[in-house]
């Protein structure tokens, strides 16, 4: 098979950079391959579903921020339902914490992005089953738990349901008439000299020479430009010809909770149009939890670092100690509500973390376009993403992201990135 | 056992590390271990052993520069024979390839390396055994082969021996009283709580926890501070901890040549002292040739890029075919005496290659300090990277190098990392 663009992952940066790419010009033959059955059923059905554009740096602002406007049009004006709920996104500080943000969240506000700060007492007023001070909890002090004296509530943050997000964009594709193979895997990547030469062992390491589509379980599709989109799994097609996808894969579990005794604080008032508990970040190990409306549960993660390996797997699996016995500890000196409470479900997925700088990378070379390293925030930034992986295609230096922002494509890219570090990661 | 610094690796990172760790504080206890029998018996044995301060990058010049500046000092100055020359670098370009490069060269050269511009007729009067142009040559014409029109020689470029400079380091570090233990292969490292609790299943998610020494493979190592630096073996220590060493191991091939039809390339005149061919950088594929004037002979490397995969391996072998059936057929065409010369040695050694800018890390964090990633440029380096191991080792923000330059030490760290990508490299 031959087509003008092969995508690999039909994961939401699959789906979006191929929408992207076909809408910019739909006489062009896009095909998107997935080893899975259907749209999203990787670490994209595994996610949190959050967003947020809270984020230190001026790229992922951007990014997030004109991704969640698309959001809310495609909703909105074109009648997707993704179940987005503006739940906003709250983060708890301690004293010493907020000091220490105090820069980067001045910079986050004067940028424009809505915030409201809250001191220890209003929090408790708003969230009751909160503890915010240990002073009478010798065992929390024990444990090195930071207290809570501030909260910063982002508005334009919340959740949605990113299976319904894959589907849309899978929706949005097909209706412009590209093509989407499902139980399709690539097995590695063709590797093709720019010009034949009829001798056996080509390409030579001297030849001019690039990528030119994928050998899959359904056989060869040659592809003018091939777009590397399949998230954690890309290292499985980059490194055997020697690109670097500047992402390693960890594994990241999820817990969902629905008990009577956590009802008062699924239900917390006045933060949100919902009355729901944002999205809320505990001040130690980016322990959060957040509201699912549409089950009226609790979802929990956590954001695991130090101890955490690196390392690819096909199927990760949540493991029950993690929550009963690690996490636990420490979410109940906080919420004494989820005191023996056990989870009724979990699952776990994969960040392909960039730990250069916390940001996505999109670059393309000889036949083909790599979008990914998304580290945990491909979902919330997957419109703006598509858009830049389309422009990588299109030989664009800049593209318009929705809305009408303007962005320099170079930037996330390799040779002429431009990217402060990241300090707001989950 | 325990000690103050676990320095994990006795190459030439881990030993010049360890080194001047030792020797701003003779009573601090350091201790080098390495899986092999003796010092610099991986990587670093496998090297071409040259070095150059022609870099675009100012760091990966300040980097150099100084010390190649400490390599003059140390033979000079301390009696170690490191068999060094400064025979030169010569990087041939085509017309096409040198109008891209111009900018960066001038750069170089403003910057203070000695850097001489040569034109085809000077080349081919000096390398006579070099085919500077394929008007008359169809077929290299078809392999798409471009032309020689500048050569950029550098002069404060040369060789030397690489065993040689890690044992005068591994000297040096003995004479302060460090400790060295060969045969001992750091199998993991010890992740422990800051502060034990004494509960089953610590360190947890919430702990402030550090990397607290290594297990080995005789017996566990406590130390107060991990160095790692095990080039493309960090990989095995720092990925089942959570921590990127961002690089990507490549095995790289070098391939000896003694042949009395190679005689020519032994004299040529005008550009060095010892009156031999300087390391040459063809304009295709970075294949690249250097007199190893200890034994007459030549050796030939090669950077290839695309195609080749990255992979950490244990023993990694050269590939009898990758010179005579590829980089054969555009190296005869460039140096027609090759024609029918077998290699009578070759072996393989690993790059461990920082994609994102091609130049070296040393990052801090939980413990641990990691020097790595130097992306094939390590022994040229060496000794302002150990001095920028013991600066942060320090919590100095500045290193001193030597000749006295200083060295923003954050700037080739992770978190505020200012580095521009390196443009020259092979």
């Amino acid at each position: 098979m031959e087509c003008e663009v092969l995508v690999v992952g039909a994961g939401v940066l699959g789906l979006s950079s191929a929408y992207h790419i076909k809408r910019r010009d739909p006489s062009k033959r896009v095909v998107v391959i997935e080893r899975l059955g259907g749209p999203g059923q990787g670490n994209t059905a595994k996610s949190m579903g959050a967003f947020r554009n809270i984020f230190t740096s001026e790229t992922n602002f951007l990014l997030t921020d004109s991704t969640i406007d698309w959001l809310i049009h495609l909703q909105g004006e074109l009648g997707h339902n993704l179940r987005l709920h503006m739940l906003g996104y709250l983060w708890l500080f301690s004293e010493t914490q907020y000091r220490r943000l105090s820069d980067p969240l001045s910079k986050i506000r004067a940028r424009g992005t809505e915030t409201t700060t809250f001191e220890e007492d209003e929090l408790r007023k708003i969230i009751p089953d909160l503890v915010t001070d240990f002073s009478e909890d010798e065992e929390a002090d024990l444990m090195g738990l930071e207290e809570v004296s501030y909260g910063v509530l982002g508005h334009k943050c919340g959740s949605l349901d990113a299976d319904a997000l894959a589907e849309s964009y899978e929706q949005l594709f097909l209706g412009l008439g590209g093509e989407v193979h499902y139980g399709t895997e690539a097995r590695r990547l063709l590797l093709k000299p720019r010009e034949e030469l009829g001798i056996p062992g080509e390409p030579f390491v001297w030849q001019e020479k690039g990528i030119a589509g994928a050998e899959t379980t359904k056989g060869d599709i040659g592809a003018e430009t091939t777009v590397v989109a399949c998230g954690a799994w890309a290292e499985g097609l980059l490194n055997p010809v020697g690109l670097d996808p500047f992402t390693r894969a960890k594994k990241r579990q999820l817990f969902a909770f629905k008990d009577p005794k956590l009802n008062r604080l699924i239900n917390t008032r006045g933060l949100n149009s919902d009355d729901a508990l944002p999205l809320t970040i505990l001040p130690k190990a980016g322990i959060h939890i957040r509201t699912e409306v549409s089950e009226k549960s609790i979802w929990l993660g956590c954001a695991d670092g130090l101890g955490r390996g690196f390392g690819l797997e096909e199927d990760p699996k949540p493991e029950e100690d993690y929550y009963g016995n690690n996490i636990y500890h420490a979410l109940v000196r906080y919420f004494p509500c989820f005191s023996d409470v056990r989870p009724v479900n979990s699952w776990a997925g994969q960040y392909d973390i960039n730990s250069l700088d916390e940001t996505p990378v999109v670059y393309s070379g000889e036949g083909f376009v790599y979008v990914g390293a998304s580290s945990g925030s491909g979902i919330m930034k997957s419109d703006s993403l598509g858009r830049i992986a389309a422009a990588n295609y299109y030989g664009e230096e800049e593209t318009e992201l929705y809305g009408g922002r303007r962005f320099r494509v170079a930037d996330l890219g390799v040779k002429g990135r431009h990217v402060k570090h990241e300090a707001f990661v989950l | 056992m325990e000690c103050d610094i676990l320095v994990i690796g006795a190459g030439v990172l881990g030993l010049s590390s360890a080194y001047y760790l030792k020797k701003r504080d003779p009573t601090r206890k350091v201790t080098v271990i390495e899986k092999l029998g003796g010092p610099g018996q991986g990587n670093s044995a496998k090297s071409e052993g040259a070095f150059r301060n022609l870099f675009t990058g100012e760091a990966n010049y300040l980097l150099a520069d100084s010390t190649i500046d400490w390599f003059t000092h140390l033979e000079e100055d301390l009696g170690y024979d490191l068999k060094l020359n400064r025979t030169g670098y010569m990087w041939l370009f085509s017309e096409d390839q040198y109008s891209s490069a111009k900018e960066a060269v001038d750069a170089m050269a403003r910057r203070g390396a000695e850097i001489i511009t040569y034109d085809r007729e000077e080349i081919k009067k000096m390398i006579p055994d070099l085919v500077t142009d394929f008007e008359d040559d169809e077929e290299a014409e078809l392999l798409g082969l471009e032309p020689i029109d500048v050569g950029v020689f550098g002069k404060k470029c040369g060789s030397l021996d690489a065993d040689s400079l890690v044992r005068g380091y591994e000297q040096e570090f003995l004479k302060l009283g460090g400790e060295v233990q060969y045969g001992t292969e750091a199998k993991r490292l010890l992740h422990k709580p800051i502060t034990e609790l004494g509960i089953p299943g610590e360190p947890f998610v919430w702990q402030e926890s550090r990397i607290a020494g290594a297990e080995t493979s005789k017996g566990a190592i406590l130390a107060e501070t991990t160095v790692v630096a095990c080039g493309a073996w960090a990989e095995r220590l720092l990925n089942p901890i959570g921590f990127d060493p961002l690089m990507r191991a490549k095995k790289r091939q070098l391939f000896a040549f003694k042949d009395p039809k190679l005689g020519g390339l032994l004299k040529v005149r005008g550009l060095n002292e010892e009156g031999v061919l300087p390391l040459t950088v063809l304009p295709r594929a970075g294949i690249y040739l250097k007199v190893e004037l200890t034994e007459g002979s030549i050796w030939l490397g090669c950077a290839d890029d695309l195609g080749r995969k990255f992979e950490l391996e244990d023993d990694p072998q050269a590939e009898e075919d990758y010179y005579s059936n590829n980089i054969y057929h555009a190296l005869v065409k460039y140096l027609p005496c090759f024609a029918d010369v077998r290699p009578m040695n070759s072996w393989a050694g690993q790059y461990d290659i920082n994609s994102f800018d091609e130049t070296p890390i040393v990052e801090p964090g939980h413990g641990i300090i990691y020097v790595g990633a130097s992306s094939g440029s390590g022994i040229m380096k060496s000794d302002a990277l150990a001095r920028i191991v013991d600066a942060v080792y320090e919590e100095e923000a500045e290193a001193e190098l030597y000749g006295g330059r200083r060295f923003k030490v954050s700037d080739i760290g992770v978190k505020k990392r200012d580095i521009e990508r390196e443009r020259l490299v092979i």
